[in-house]
């Protein structure tokens, strides 16, 4: 019964989150351990980010 | 290499290959040690692996970084959007690192969602793999 009720929840989860929008692409967004949210200028992750993404679509 | 780290190895690339099957979504992923040194990975041959990972242990360090400058020695997530797609990062209970990449296309939080129903089989490996139980 109990893993019904999980299995719901995780179902209705996962459709939220399928139909939920996206983040905006040149955002940071980082949260720490103490549960705070920062958003750090993109400026100093853009070059390395773009770099590993673009390694990473070689492994398409 | 010992034994017990080469099937550990084994097991953390069977979990994220997994991941990749669950969330087609997943470009890439990967398991970084506390030092930046690669433990796991998903990217097939040919991709330069070598460069992969010091991209990506860069990027971790400055995620670190940003974390220190707001008084916390790690973080728990993270979240890069640039041009070409997003770098997802989830901070392991050692120290580890967690990453994946995506499509620019992707949902973001549907694959942040996998990674963490991930997360625990991760640690546990790497729980072993650390004791020296392997």
């Amino acid at each position: 019964m109990a893993g019904a009720g999980l299995a719901l929840r995780n179902y209705l989860l996962r459709n939220y989150l399928e139909n939920s929008a996206g983040p905006k692409k040149g955002d940071v967004q980082i949260v720490l351990e103490n549960g705070s949210t920062i958003e750090p200028d993109p400026e100093e992750f853009a070059d390395i980010a773009r770099q590993v993404l673009q390694i990473s679509v070689q492994a398409r | 290499m010992a034994e017990g780290s080469v099937s550990s190895t084994r097991e953390l690339e069977r979990v994220l290959e997994d991941l990749r099957a669950l969330s087609g979504e997943v470009t890439t992923a990967a398991v970084l040690s506390k030092d930046g040194e690669l433990w796991a990975s998903t990217p097939p041959p040919g991709v330069d692996r070598e460069r992969y990972t010091a991209m990506l242990a860069a990027l971790v360090e400055r995620v670190v970084r940003a974390a220190r400058e707001n008084g916390e020695s790690r973080f728990v997530q993270a979240r890069i959007g640039e041009e070409g797609g997003y770098i997802l990062l989830l901070g392991l209970e050692g120290g580890e690192t967690f990453a994946a990449t995506t499509g620019l296309d992707a949902r973001v939080g549907l694959v942040l969602y996998d990674m963490r129903n991930v997360r625990r089989e991760l640690e546990r490996i790497l729980g072993f793999r650390e004791g020296g139980r392997l």
